[in-house]
């Protein structure tokens, strides 16, 4: 814990006293047109990479090389394009274990045809929340994304399907696709709907599902949005009329040195008590899925240190509330230990506007009289290039 | 290439390399030079009565801001691009389904300063311009409209300079 500290504290310390490249650089000559700099090309290759070290209370450390993800893109002409993704998650993946996942998160093809409409097909995100498409590390503060857009959006969400997106005019922006719907019996008590995703898997296509996401950047400093997805879950367990609706509304504004983001997401699960009764009969066990699941957070930062450098210094804090049991079927008790709220408040240190240090605390709160929610501390590294 | 041999259209690239501050002492502005990009016809960087239209954009994943600027054909103007996290692309593509590339920068880092393209357009028409270098999850939705008016009859091209905010929307 001591070593991580002090390497930290090296990193912003070799950031510190790196030249001063906003002082230092008017001696760059332009680059000439043909040039990288100038063409913006960056090769082949772009991609992100997230390393941790989790300190939870009463418990060891982990390191945890999270995410190793590169994104490759490729043009056909210029309304033609191909953009990929793909994601080792916890560094190792082993057959038949419980370790890394490797992941295709993003695979598509898009026919840029004009600014109000376009078509996409292939393995997409879906457009809910803040953080689903945009989870580069630097774009966030905390090491670990939020509770929210993990167990109510189960980020990365991604499907496979096709749909189009466009920007109407005077900021308005959408995005509607049809996906493969979401697989009902793997969802739980503790995590909601994200077991359930295909992942575009051989997925099962008996019904589509449907998403959508309207976003305003009409008014300076502030970008607002809502999106929603619904299909049928079903198709597991026969003869259950499983359906998920999954609505929420986000926004982000920034001025000056303060940036504020807030989020609420609900989740509806139609059916969920013979759902439930039906996964018991399959494996012994009843999963008290929710018929309803809820959160929101907000979340305050300010750049504490910002003399115009590439160099920053923010702080945050956020609050977040989410219970992944919020409303049970008739017949079904809430477990208490997943009503949960939680106080993150950090740093993010950028040497780089790509490359962020960051080191938050966590302080998780539940209802349950008997099991104790985590609280501990995260350093972590992430970057973009 | 032939549209830019017959020289319908100039464009040139300015590169500003930062300004100079001590604490709060301002010193000046360090401006090394302007770069053609390789349009034949000359470019008159404004009169004294007549400058050049400045349009400030910011880039930020995955918007552009504003996202539809209009000017008028054969109108001067300077496109000031900033961005507010990573490097971006800006790349302007010839109107319908032309596909020219009109210009196409790096837009530096956020606090490395801003990059200044500027932009004389004679065809009127839809251009759409859009982020040109692979800046995340949602890259590809970084797209805007570049809308080029037919000049009045008997208009110098130029006119009265404008306030910066006239002519464009978000």
């Amino acid at each position: 814990m001591k070593l991580l500290l002090r390497l930290a504290i090296l990193a912003i310390y070799a950031g510190i006293c790196a030249p001063h490249e906003a002082l230092a650089q008017p001696a760059q000559p332009p680059a000439p047109a043909s040039s990288e700099a100038a063409t913006g090309r960056t090769g082949p290759f772009s991609g992100y990479m997230d390393f941790h070290f989790n300190k939870e209370e009463g418990r060891d450390g982990v390191l945890d090389f999270h995410r190793f993800v590169l994104l490759f893109n490729h043009s056909f002409t210029t309304r033609i394009r191909f953009v990929g993704e793909l994601e080792l998650e916890h560094a190792f993946v082993e057959g038949l274990e419980e370790a890394g996942e490797l992941e295709l998160e993003q695979a598509y093809v898009d026919f840029l045809i004009s600014r109000p409409f376009n078509v996409r097909a292939g393995m997409m995100l879906v457009p809910l929340g803040i953080i689903n498409e945009r989870h580069e590390p630097p774009v966030f503060n905390g090491v670990e994304r939020p509770f929210v857009d993990t167990v109510i959006i189960p980020t990365t969400w991604f499907e496979a399907g096709a749909g189009i997106h466009g920007e109407i005019g005077r900021g308005l922006r959408y995005r509607a696709f049809a996906m493969a719907p979401l697989d009902a019996i793997e969802f739980s008590a503790e995590e909601g709907i994200r077991g359930g995703v295909q992942k575009g898997a051989e997925a099962n296509v008996r019904n589509f599902a449907f998403t959508g996401r309207a976003e305003y950047i009409g008014i300076p400093d502030l970008t607002v949005g809502a999106g929603f997805w619904t299909g049928d879950s079903s198709f597991s367990v026969r003869r259950i009329d499983t359906k998920v609706h999954v609505g929420e509304v986000d926004a982000r504004y920034q001025r000056g040195r303060l940036e504020l983001r807030g989020q609420f997401a609900h989740v509806g699960i139609g059916d969920a008590g013979r759902l439930n009764d039906a996964i018991e009969r399959l494996v012994g066990i009843s999963p008290n899925i929710a018929r309803s699941l809820r959160g929101f957070y907000g979340e305050a930062a300010y750049r504490v240190w910002d003399a115009g450098s590439p160099r920053d210094l923010v702080a945050f804090v956020r609050y977040e509330n989410f219970d992944t049991q919020h409303r049970m079927p008739d017949g079904f008790l809430p477990l208490k230990e997943f009503d949960r709220d939680a106080w993150v408040g950090g740093l993010t240190y950028y040497p780089d506007p790509d490359v962020a240090v960051k080191i938050d605390y966590v302080h998780v709160r539940n209802q349950s009289g008997i099991v104790r929610a985590p609280r501990g501390v995260n350093i972590g590294l992430g970057w973009w290039f | 290439m032939q549209r830019l041999m017959r020289g319908t259209w100039t464009m040139w690239l300015v590169v500003h390399l930062g300004t100079l501050h001590l604490g709060t002492l301002h010193l000046g502005t360090v401006h090394l030079g302007t770069v053609h990009l390789g349009t034949l016809a000359p470019w008159h960087p404004g009169t004294l009565d007549q400058p050049p239209r400045s349009i400030r954009v910011n880039a930020e994943r995955f918007s552009f801001t504003p996202s539809k600027i209009e000017i008028d054909a054969g109108e001067d103007v300077e496109i000031h691009l900033k961005s507010d996290d990573t490097s971006h692309g800006f790349r302007i593509l010839g109107p319908g389904r032309d596909e020219a590339v009109i210009a196409n920068v790096a837009i530096p880092k956020r606090g490395k300063g801003e990059i200044v393209v500027p932009l004389k357009i004679e065809k009127p028409g839809r251009y759409v311009f859009e982020c040109s270098r692979m800046c995340g999850a949602g890259h590809n939705f970084m797209r805007g409209e570049l809308v080029v008016r037919e000049r009045a009859a008997g208009s110098s091209g130029g006119g009265v300079p404008r306030p910066l905010m006239e002519g464009y929307d978000r």
